[in-house]
């Protein structure tokens, strides 16, 4: 069931009104059975995938707090891990690991294995993988006490508004709020219907109108050169950012009408000044995880610079891992370890030039310079991560270097790249507006200060904003709605 | 406490229903109107006020003009038939059309008895629910004749016709025409000069999809005390794709002599008609204006000497209908001559 599909359009109030209708103790029980139903829409089978994941990490919790030696704890700990990340392996990587292994073999002359089995890709198990995973170690560095009640845990790892495509929440987070489920509040529940639009208008509007425009120029590169593939570079950068962007926010919109608080995912991850910066905004719940499960326990930046790097190296791989079976996904991740790495070793001799030229690291136009070289690095890691392989990516390089053809700009050519003219058009307003609220975002809080104008600013915002993704929303049966990029990740 | 509920309560409910009034007219607005007037000229119409309807496919859509039927005989009547609707959704039409109108005199055109499906063509679908009124015919046409999975377009519209939002024309703004009371005329020539049909004693098995739906449209008309006409337009039968249209109308034609429904085959009614086969086709299929105007020409007048049905000329209810009739001369002196 995809958040922009009518069955969750009528699946979201039918649970939202039993919920606050069921009495408050036994109310978990409800969404819990609502999460698995939302889960097995997708392929019921998988839903005992999910449960065995959830039975590990119970107890494991429970066997770490009773655990008396640090030893008998480490060893819950391992367990865990290895276990769900020995599923995790299994469903996501095993035939890449497979396609590896056979080419190896083939290079040496051996015969290539063939299994007698096919493996699908559970939807959402990075996820909630991850999240489980967050909730031993949690336990472990005893941030939080271990779940008794194991149907309200198995609702933390499934609460479907986050469930296959996150936010990866934090025990300490959302556990005690499934702990204390909160009354039936209007203006939350008004708060959490606009972040709701607000993300149907950036995955309708703006990632599925300009993801027409990406697929035809990716799926044929051999057809396109320079700006036509430059073009579609940079409108795959505003189409994962809305695409995944706007899953975050109809996920946060729709824990917090149902009275739960979810991390922000997001923050104007195009307005960041270095890599360093961008990852800080972008997908903040999953580098945030790389941060407090990987890096810091590798050592982080404790222990040297050059091991400091390898540290960042072997996160950003893994994150790259993490986000697909394939070595282009690998590479784009290896490629933001670079860039940080060279960021980081080069910044004693970019202070000395900022020094010698006067220039003020803060000021705006040096800002607006250092975004736009950050944009320009994060858009040619995203050839690796768009791109089908590594020598497709390769292929799109050669391709965009190769001619300079800047007048595909005024000569009609941008429009016969799979959008017409007006939704060419349509997509860049939105595109532009989606970059304003952004930009806005960064000082204010526009939902609270739209909150406090009167009805006759609101409702006309909400209305203009409904009918937006009603009227100029990629959807219905002339287009299939593309599912949400995230989930097979 | 409560006050405040209330008070929120309302606002909700007038969010609603300012959202809904918009909805709506966006709707509306976005719909593709081309075949929007026949299903809603029962509505353009007072209520109760219709004498005839003509129901069927496209060739009692292009076949029949009912102010032709108003100028000769004084009939009142609206054709609502549809390009491409099968006997199902006829079917629905016409529960639909009892909703608003009580007609004396059904005549369905049972040309489409040759298909089996219970929906038709996914386009001809629309134009027959889209413009209908949203209640328990438009439900039940959906619940009933369309895949659970498809449904979702038809109950809300919207979904299929939002992307036109950039090929809207001023017309789409404006109110319905119904001016000519639900008919499509066809002005180009296409001759099929040469053409025989099949011996009317030919016949084929009718399936049971569409011969279940004309039973439910015999009990339907009965129960509004509506006579129900049948009849066959003339059409050349000339696609090679293995169905027996004509064998198919000769069949219904022998069930209807079985259950005493009046029953007029024009196929081989030529003597009567006189259609002409080089100059009164639009195409294979459908007449143009001139045959249309024989057709409905002989028709009217079987209506008026068969059936009790008013002339209301001189009515006062009826005053627009006059200058909807001069309009409606205009625009087929206009076709013919631009033809």
């Amino acid at each position: 069931m995809l958040f922009n599909s009518v069955q969750f359009l009528i699946f979201f109030p039918i649970v939202t009104l039993i919920y606050f209708l069921f009495p408050k103790k036994y109310s978990y029980l409800w969404l819990l059975a609502a999460s698995y139903y939302f889960y097995m829409c997708w392929n019921p089978k998988y839903a005992l995938l999910m449960l065995t994941s959830t039975a590990i990490t119970y107890a494991s919790g429970l066997l770490i707090e009773r655990a008396s030696s640090v030893r008998g704890k480490r060893w819950c700990v391992a367990v865990s891990f290895c276990a769900n990340l020995a599923i995790l392996f299994f469903f996501k990587y095993f035939y890449f690991a497979l396609d590896n292994v056979n080419a190896l073999l083939q290079h040496f002359g051996f015969a290539v294995l063939q299994p007698k089995f096919d493996v699908v890709l559970p939807v959402g198990i990075s996820f909630y993988t991850f999240q489980a995973l967050s909730y031993t170690a949690d336990v472990y560095r005893r941030r939080i006490p271990a779940e008794r009640n194991f149907f309200r845990y198995a609702l933390f790892v499934s609460f479907f508004p986050q469930l296959v495509a996150g936010p990866i929440e934090r025990t300490e987070n959302l556990l005690p709020q499934l702990q204390n489920p909160k009354p039936f509040d209007y203006l939350r529940a008004r708060r959490g219907l606009v972040m709701m639009i607000w993300g149907l208008f950036l995955k309708l509007v703006i990632a599925d109108r300009v993801s027409i425009l990406v697929n035809q120029v990716f799926n044929n590169l051999q057809q396109y050169a320079g700006f036509e593939i430059a073009l579609a570079v940079v409108l795959f950068a505003v189409q994962i950012y809305c695409d995944f962007g706007g899953y975050s926010c109809i996920a946060v919109g729709a824990a917090e009408v149902l009275g739960y608080s979810l991390m922000e995912n997001f923050h104007g991850p195009y307005f960041a000044v270095s890599v360093k910066d961008f990852w800080r905004r972008w997908h903040i719940s999953l580098s945030t995880w790389f941060r407090d499960y990987l890096y810091i326990p590798l050592g982080g930046s404790r222990r040297g610079r050059v091991r400091t790097w390898l540290n960042v190296m072997i996160t950003f791989l893994a994150s790259g891992l993490w986000h697909g079976a394939g070595w282009h996904f690998i590479l784009w991740g290896g490629l933001h370890g670079v860039y940080q790495v060279v960021g980081s070793w080069t910044e004693p001799l970019r202070r000395r030039w900022r020094t010698a030229l006067h220039l003020d690291s803060e000021h705006g136009a040096y800002r607006v310079f250092r975004a736009l070289v950050t944009f320009v690095l994060v858009c040619f890691a995203w050839i690796f991560f768009r791109a089908s392989s590594v020598s497709q990516a390769l292929l799109a390089i050669r391709r965009t270097f190769m001619t300079w053809n800047p007048g595909v700009f005024t000569d009609g050519t941008i429009f016969t790249l799979g959008l017409e003219a007006p939704d060419f058009w349509a997509g860049l307003a939105a595109i532009v507006i989606l970059f304003l609220v952004d930009a806005l975002s960064q000082r204010y809080d526009l939902r609270a200060m739209l909150e406090n104008k009167s009805l006759f600013v609101r409702w006309p915002v909400y209305l203009l904003l409904i009918f937006t993704v009603l009227i100029f929303g990629i959807y219905g049966p002339q287009y299939s709605a593309g599912a949400f990029i995230y989930f097979q990740f | 406490m409560k006050h405040k509920t209330l008070r929120r309560l309302c606002g909700v409910l007038a969010f609603v229903l300012l959202f809904s009034f918009l909805f709506s007219g966006a709707s509306y607005v976005l719909r593709d109107k081309r075949y929007a007037a026949n299903a809603s000229v029962i509505y353009a119409e007072k209520k109760n006020s219709i004498d005839v309807v003509f129901a069927g496919s496209s060739h009692m859509l292009n076949g029949i003009y009912p102010l032709e039927v108003w100028d000769k005989t004084g009939i009142a009547s609206c054709n609502i038939a549809q390009n491409g609707q099968i006997i199902p959704e006829t079917y629905y039409a016409l529960m639909e059309c009892f909703r608003y109108q009580s007609p004396k005199v059904v005549v369905l055109d049972v040309y489409k008895m040759v298909e089996s499906a219970k929906m038709g063509l996914t386009v001809s679908f629309h134009f027959t629910v889209d413009s209908m009124r949203l209640g328990l015919p438009k439900l039940r046409a959906i619940f009933d004749l369309v895949p659970a999975d498809q449904r979702a377009e038809y109950l809300v519209d919207l979904i299929t016709y939002h992307t036109r939002w950039k090929e809207l024309t001023e017309s789409d703004w404006k109110p319905l025409d119904t001016t000519l009371k639900g008919s499509e005329m066809l002005f180009d020539t296409v001759s099929n000069a040469g053409y025989v049909p099949c011996a009317e004693t030919d016949t084929a098995p009718v399936n049971d999809v569409a011969m279940d739906y004309l039973s439910r449209i015999v009990a339907l008309c009965k129960k509004h005390g509506a006579q129900l006409l049948l009849v066959a337009l003339p059409f050349t039968d000339t696609e090679n794709d293995g169905l027996k249209r004509q064998q198919t109308v000769n069949a219904v034609e022998v069930w209807a002599g079985e259950q005493g429904i009046p029953f007029l085959n024009y196929i081989y009614l030529n003597n009567v008609t006189k259609i002409d086969f080089s100059t009164d086709y639009y195409d294979a299929y459908h007449l143009n204006d001139r045959g249309a105007l024989k057709i409905t020409d002989q028709l009217a007048q079987y209506l008026s000497e068969h059936y009790d049905l008013p002339d209301r000329r001189n009515e006062a209810d009826y005053a627009s209908w006059d200058d909807a009739a001069a309009v409606y001369q205009a625009r087929l002196e206009q076709g013919a001559a631009a033809s």
